[in-house]
């Protein structure tokens, strides 16, 4: 026994190291470099003094620090407002009160901050492998608060069990608080960049200008469907419409004024289906052609493609419903026929040249001459996602020399051919196809299922869509990206997606993982209304409660209970138990057994009180004598014990008779 | 954190007043739900404010993670009233004894703690005293508390507060308990110089009182006739060192007596705080002395016992009935 000390244990203060450290690891990537580096001084300077060699900093060398620390925090961080600063501030102003951590105040200090930098972790990443490290560092910060109170000399593998035993019974208070607590519009605005760069479709296309296309395995979004899933060769994910070429790019004229809002006449079913669109840090988002409409927040651009008013920058998910067979824009305006056939005033003669020639052959019949340009393809074009650059007049070239290219290649020339000889026709870019993920029933489509294809508007069909490339490689739009990569002879290709068949099923587990974990972690608010509904069978307030109470009471009750059976002693003799269980009961209601009380004595003096069981009393006082003191070990005599025992407390009055 | 619990705050000693107006005194409690008060300490409600930022954070980045993280928080915050609660509740705690002391000094007391399962860390205090912190780790063990004994008399502190804040220090879990403690308070001794007759007594007259006892053996003297033939040492004899008388001496002092009354028209108080000093220098000297306040005497006797009973009846004197010790005192 000592007098109450304030100082911590030596143990606690490698705790709120331990912790600190493990708290700032998943900042490392974006903090600046001097950061970690004044939290390695601090630590080791407090290591040092850990061991005795130095002392506690004087109060200039802590005012230095403090202030280069500010200045070091002004510089990186002075023009930014963002959550970066924030924790960066957080994580500086640790790393100096680590120094002079010595009483239980300090340590409280730096532990309530590490609580909260730890919760800022996942600002910058939300994978199910960042929450299962927070879940491991939480449990190390309880250890470092559990240090500060407990008594000296606990083994680490003491505190960190009593840490378990302290967050085991508040998980699943927790789940059910996620589930209950009703998530609320944001207080204030809040911009948070993404840290990530990103991969993924651009407002422009100049394929001749891109000699390799570099193209990842990223995820580009997931698609659950309501019902049916539409085949493959329905699946085209448009998000971009280029409808002006300068001779090198195709891009989205910014003067839209002539166009009109496209008429969109259904035809056939309609396909319901919630997409879930990673960050892109662009407005546009994919829709399956053709969307219905635009939800509430987006909007709709003529050509019928879907934008958000601002960039992307978190990861959204949208529903939509989209008609598979359709007509489109049945009629066109003088000025949007206009339009769709711009061209510049030059460049690439040999194209026009040949797609005029063409068109005469087929005598002005569109369907005619658009049979000859994808049977010109399939003769002897080569699909390759390294086509090598082209100079000059890339369609020409494309066209008459090297003849190998991408979707990109065969968009940019088909639409180029078309407007040569007056066809309305317009580049569409986005994605096509998807791999489907069996275990969770989803469509995942990657960055390399990016397309491009085109539209071409015929009179009374309206926009029809007219995918060149299923002209050169069917294939890819028969099945899937991923599949037909696979198969293709180009390694630059194939290595995109060399996997053997289990690290396939692997991957698409690990996938529907990851999905799982979007769809009912990361934006469970979207969730939450319909399951807590279909669970419940309603939102009232009292279904809800109830929902919380009930299991959230047995949580507890289930803790004290453990509690209170490791606190009562346990007798392994069931003799000794009828008797310890009498004394506590009959305790209670008459003179509990003082401690200098024989069993017998005790026996004696609540048969004074309890007048009513005297003889059993006595008869129950004889036998334990005899238990105790005469060695009678007999069985008989054991039974009866337990028998009177039982008896007795079935006898015992309700309530206090004194 | 502050362990310095205000328990002078007036709503604090309100609760404690009713709570022990609830229990009588007894020589062992054991710790029930219906005396252990629970309630968050200053840390768990800055530890609610970090939550509240937290969750604000969570909204306004309509991060789940976040919401998540909060949760589990908040749900361990509630976990730990049953963890603090559970390392008070069960404690047994009987008072083992009291160890006298004089006014002034800190009285010692000491009790038992037994308890079963798993504890920690656990502090103690008595009413002033300061707060002794105890590791449960036996299932039973002496625990010695101390707090100022302002006043002679018995001590009975009215309380022994038990409290903690294990696991986290978020919640303070604590109780009062009436035991059945009892110290005795001296006088504090006030040092002054004895009345001159016992003065001499104590230095100078010694040797003369001590020839002719027959309690300790001083030495031997030549044998003159009329001595007792007991004396003579017959070893000596069979020595051949002629007829040697062994002497005796008694080492009893005259009869000093320490009277109330004697002592002139000073504070009762200062007169007994006179007593108490010179009673501990009289014993020091191991003299015999006597003492008489008012209606109780104490006979003269030297010794650990005549010293106890004197002071005992300096503490008691005019706050308890003094019982007189031993049937030869006399009025």
């Amino acid at each position: 026994m000592h007098q109450v000390e304030t100082q911590i244990t030596r143990a606690a203060v490698i705790w709120q190291l331990l912790a600190c450290v493990l708290v700032v690891l998943p900042h490392l990537e974006w903090l600046p470099f001097w950061v970690p580096l004044l939290l390695l001084l601090t630590l080791g300077a407090r290591l040092m003094i850990h061991q005795g060699r130095w002392s506690f900093p004087s109060r200039l060398i802590k005012l230095a620090l403090v202030v280069a620390s500010s200045l070091g925090l002004i510089l990186s961080f002075g023009h930014q407002s963002g959550p970066e600063t924030m924790v960066a501030l957080l994580i500086v102003g640790m790393a100096l009160k680590l120094v002079e951590i010595y009483r239980r105040r300090d340590a409280l200090v730096v532990i309530y901050v590490a609580f909260f930098v730890l919760g800022t972790t996942f600002l910058f990443s939300s994978s199910a492998w960042i929450a299962l490290y927070a879940a491991a560092v939480l449990t190390v910060v309880i250890s470092a608060l559990l240090a500060i109170h407990q008594r000296k000399g606990v083994s680490v593998k003491q505190t960190l069990k009593r840490s378990l035993w302290l967050l085991g019974p508040a998980v699943p208070l927790m789940v059910l608080l996620f589930l209950i607590f009703p998530r609320l519009e944001p207080l204030w605005s809040v911009t948070l960049d993404s840290p990530q760069a990103t991969t993924g479709l651009s407002d422009n296309l100049s394929p001749g200008d891109v000699s390799n296309l570099a193209r990842s395995d990223e995820l580009a979004f997931r698609v659950t469907f309501d019902g049916e899933v539409p085949a493959p060769r329905q699946r085209y994910w448009r998000a971009l419409v280029m409808d002006r070429f300068d001779g090198r790019q195709w891009y989205r004229s910014q003067e839209t004024g002539a166009l009109r809002s496209e008429k969109l006449e259904q035809t056939g079913d309609t396909t319901g289906y919630e997409v879930v669109l990673e960050a892109t840090r662009r407005p546009w988002l994919v829709a399956l052609d053709q969307p219905l409409s635009a939800p509430t927040g987006m909007q709709m651009r003529p050509a019928r493609t879907l934008e958000l008013k601002q960039d992307l920058n978190q990861r959204y998910s949208y529903q939509l419903s989209a008609a598979l067979t359709y007509v489109l824009q049945p009629m066109l305006t003088q000025a949007e026929q206009q339009h769709y056939v711009q061209l510049p005033d030059s460049g690439n003669p040999e194209a026009r040249a040949l797609a005029q020639r063409w068109f005469d052959e087929a005598q002005g019949n569109q369907q005619a001459f658009i049979q000859r340009m994808m049977q010109h393809y399939n003769q002897s074009f080569v699909y390759t996602l390294s086509p090598g650059r082209l100079l000059g007049d890339s369609i020409d070239r494309f066209l008459f020399d090297t003849q190998r290219g991408y979707c990109e290649h065969y968009a940019a020339a088909t639409s180029f051919m078309l407007r040569s000889v007056g066809i309305p026709a317009r580049i569409v870019t986005g994605y096509q196809g998807g791999e489907w993920n069996p275990y969770q029933g989803y469509l995942q489509v990657r960055q390399y299922d990016a397309h491009a294809w085109v539209e071409v508007w015929q009179e009374g069909q309206g926009w029809v869509r007219l995918d060149p490339t299923a002209a050169v490689a069917p294939e890819r739009i028969e099945s899937s990206a991923e599949s037909f990569l696979r198969r293709s002879s180009d390694s630059l290709a194939a290595s995109l997606v060399f996997r053997s068949d289990w690290m396939r099923s692997l991957q698409l587990r690990y996938d529907a993982f990851n999905f799982v974990w979007q769809r009912w972690v990361l934006n469970y608010d979207r969730e939450q209304e319909n399951l807590l509904a279909d669970w419940l069978g309603g939102l009232d307030y009292w279904r809800l409660a109830l929902f919380l109470m009930l299991p959230g009471s047995a949580i507890f009750a289930f803790l004290a209970w453990s509690q209170l059976r490791r606190r009562t002693p346990r007798i392994s003799d069931p003799v000794d138990a009828a008797l310890f269980k009498l004394q506590a009961r009959a305790g209670a209601r008459f003179n509990a057994r003082e401690p200098q009380q024989s069993l017998a004595h005790w026996l004696e003096t609540l048969a004074g009180d309890w007048p009513e069981q005297e003889g059993r009393l006595l008869r129950l006082a004889e036998l334990d004598n005899r238990r105790r003191y005469a060695g009678s070990h007999s069985d008989r005599e054991a039974q009866a014990i337990i028998k009177l025992a039982g008896e007795l407390m079935s006898q015992l009055p309700n309530r206090t008779q004194r | 954190m502050s362990l310095a619990h205000d328990s002078d705050s007036r709503v604090q000693s309100r609760i404690r007043r009713w709570s022990l107006s609830r229990q009588p005194r007894q020589t062992s409690v054991r710790l029930t739900r219906k005396s252990v008060y629970i309630l968050p300490t200053r840390t768990g409600v800055v530890f609610l404010l970090l939550l509240a930022l937290l969750l604000v954070m969570g909204i306004n980045y309509e991060n789940n993670l976040i919401y998540a993280l909060t949760f589990l928080l908040g749900s361990l915050f509630l976990v730990t009233i049953l963890h603090t609660y559970n390392n008070l509740a069960g404690i047994e705690l009987s008072a083992v004894r009291g160890s006298d002391c004089h006014a002034g000094e800190q009285a010692h007391f000491q009790l038992r703690l037994s308890q079963t399962g798993e504890r920690d860390r656990i502090q103690m205090q008595l009413p002033e005293g300061t707060v002794h912190e105890v590791d449960l780790t036996e299932s039973a063990q002496v625990v010695d508390l101390s707090c100022p004994a302002r006043s002679r008399g018995y001590l009975k502190p009215e309380w022994v507060r038990l409290e903690t804040v294990y696991p986290l220090g978020l919640f303070r879990a604590w109780t009062w308990c009436r035991l059945e403690l009892t110290a005795l308070v001296f006088p504090a001794p006030l040092e002054s110089p004895l009345p001159e007759h016992m003065e001499a007594t104590v230095s100078g007259s010694l040797v003369k009182a001590r020839q002719g006892g027959t309690d300790d053996y001083i030495g031997l003297e030549r044998f003159r006739p009329g001595m007792s033939p007991r004396q003579i040492d017959w070893k000596s004899l069979a020595r051949g060192h002629g007829l040697q008388a062994k002497q005796f001496a008694d080492l009893r002092s005259p009869e000093l007596w320490l009277d109330l009354d004697a002592m002139g028209a000073e504070n009762l108080e200062r007169r007994l705080s006179r007593l108490t000093a010179w009673v501990l220098r009289l014993s020091q000297a191991d003299l015999s002395y006597g003492l008489k306040l008012g209606q109780y005497t104490l006979a003269p006797a030297s010794g650990e016992q005549q010293r106890q009973q004197a002071l005992k009846a300096l503490a008691l004197y005019g706050l308890e009935p003094l019982r007189q010790e031993g049937a030869h005192a006399s009025g």
